[in-house]
């Protein structure tokens, strides 16, 4: 198996990751040519990329790290969470704490330590590949900066006065392989349910908040319909953003905090049902709700995610509204009296 | 103005930016992300057209093995059958027909044109060591894996550098996982 190969030299390897699979990917370098692996299950596909065939180059930077941290900073706060609700005791907090935290910690800190994802295309006059080793915008700026020089010697410098009689010529260029979207009709939105419903989730976080303090029936009637009110506010935002301009980021979280929802909707209904059990089971006194041993666990846990979605919500919703505002102009001189 | 159209590398919404020298930089009305664009010649070279068969004029003319009506023009360097200016295929510096670019994978020859590896290592060291989770599987796994290792042991032809330590680990596992079969075996009998 142990052959002599061309390629000699690994120039990255990362993963590209889907809704539902990661696949490992490497990228090799080739004497005259990019070797672009992609590993699925026990099968690893290649595409090659000729330097003299590679038209263009394109990088955009991605939220995925961004995601990530957001998803494991909960995740540890949520940790951290039922462990100081489940034990006064402070050593025991502290070894619960390390040894449920360690791993999301550690994870964050390697995420952090790699820098922004990226996303990266080569472009050749047929395809357009995306390269899943290139995820890291540090990585890529790195291979590109080694690549440059093979592509000049392939391809010739680009001369500027071949760029400007393209732009005399009038021609216009197109990355081909592009799968873009196709410009549909978009309708400008200023996204007002998206404010109501990241306010509502708010309202609903802090509520529970109090929760933890106060308890109170007819509060929890309140919190019941700010939960049906944001749900619903939640469906019309989604629908309003799949007809508009609305940011992807804000898109995701709303989509996000939308499911979120509805999964703490199902699981407060789940709490019902065995609070009801518990209560014709128990003879006697009456069992409420918040007689629930996990009660503050479970009251805490909402509280913590519907504040971080709200928030992430209103701050990505700010920086849209931000967007939407006209360029400002630079003011007129006035001009001094005649001399 | 010659515009440059091109979908944003964050969310593939069609984006249009006038030429200019590279690096560019278009902002995506969708998802706010800034894409980079750095092109090279190539994309501003015209594309060349295809050729295609040249028609045989006299019928004593060799003809393409594909195209009976098309002159030949050059000889596959794979398998030798004649051409025609639609059938070749140049591909490194090397003319080839399109039969040959389409068994290239099953012959194995053409190592250039090789699109995909299956590893048999990495499925051996799976099926090794994933059922010693479940351990009555392994009376079963263990031979699969042997077999999987003796059978591919050469067989696997990756074209990045690769070495067999999946194989040797694979086959010592699988090795130990029978003896330990053969172990509990011997002990329940003895002690019968």
């Amino acid at each position: 198996m142990k052959t002599k190969s061309i390629y000699t030299r690994r120039l990255a390897s990362g993963h590209e990751t889907t809704w539902y699979a990661t696949r490992r990917c490497q990228l090799w370098l080739g004497p005259d040519h990019l070797l672009h692996g992609r590993r699925s299950m026990i099968t690893e596909q290649y595409r090659r990329l000729f330097f003299k065939d590679i038209q263009a180059v394109t990088v955009a930077r991605t939220d995925t790290w961004k995601d990530y941290n957001i998803i494991l900073g909960v995740l540890i706060a949520g940790c951290l969470a039922i462990v100081f609700i489940a034990t006064s005791d402070w050593s025991m907090r502290a070894a619960w704490g390390i040894s449920l935290c360690i791993v999301p910690v550690l994870v964050v800190a390697f995420n952090l330590a790699k820098g922004p994802t990226c996303a990266c295309y080569f472009h050749t006059a047929v395809q357009s590949e995306r390269i899943g080793a290139l995820s890291r915008l540090r990585k890529a700026g790195t291979v590109l900066a080694l690549l440059a020089p093979m592509l000049e010697q392939a391809q010739g410098s680009l001369d500027p006065a071949q760029v400007e009689l393209v732009q005399e010529s009038g021609r216009n260029l197109t990355l081909a392989g592009n799968e873009a979207k196709k410009q549909r009709e978009f309708h400008p939105s200023n996204a007002r349910y998206h404010l109501l419903f990241f306010i509502l989730i708010l309202i609903s976080g802090l509520s529970h908040c109090v929760d933890l303090v106060v308890y109170s029936e007819a509060k929890n009637w309140g919190d019941l319909l700010t939960f049906l009110a944001a749900m619903l506010l939640g469906i019309l935002a989604v629908k309003d953003q799949m007809r508009s301009l609305i940011h992807l980021d804000l898109q995701r979280i709303t989509t996000t905090a939308l499911v979120v929802i509805f999964v703490a909707f199902a699981a407060s209904q789940v709490v019902g049902v065995f609070v009801l059990t518990m209560s014709m089971s128990t003879s006697g006194s009456a069992f409420e709700i918040k007689d629930w041993e996990y009660y503050g666990v479970y009251v805490a846990a909402i509280a913590v995610v519907n504040i971080t979605l709200s928030l992430i919500g209103l701050l990505r919703l700010y920086r849209y509204r931000v967007s939407l505002r006209p360029p400002e102009l630079p003011l007129p001189e006035k001009e001094g009296p005649a001399s | 103005m010659a515009m440059v159209s091109l979908a944003c590398a964050n969310c593939g919404f069609e984006l249009t930016a006038p030429v200019a020298a590279p690096p560019l930089a278009v902002q995506c009305p969708l998802c706010s992300k800034q894409t980079e664009l750095d092109f090279f010649p190539a994309l501003l070279r015209e594309t060349a057209r295809g050729t295609s068969g040249e028609a045989l004029l006299i019928d004593s003319e060799s003809s393409c093995f594909y195209h009976e009506g098309k002159k030949a023009v050059v000889v596959c360097d794979h398998c030798g059958r004649f051409l025609c200016g639609l059938c070749d295929v140049e591909f490194n510096g090397r003319h080839v027909c399109p039969g040959c670019v389409e068994t290239a994978d099953g012959n194995g020859d053409p190592a250039p044109l090789q699109r995909e590896v299956v590893y048999y290592d990495e499925l051996a060291l799976s099926v090794a060591i994933y059922p010693i989770l479940i351990f009555y599987l392994i009376p079963i796994t263990a031979p699969i894996v042997l077999y999987l290792v003796i059978r591919y042991w050469n067989k696997i032809r990756p074209l990045v550098p690769r070495s067999r330590w999946r194989f040797v680990v694979a086959g010592l596992v699988a090795t130990l996982e029978l003896g330990l079969i053969g172990l509990a075996i011997f002990g329940f009998m003895a002690l019968r």
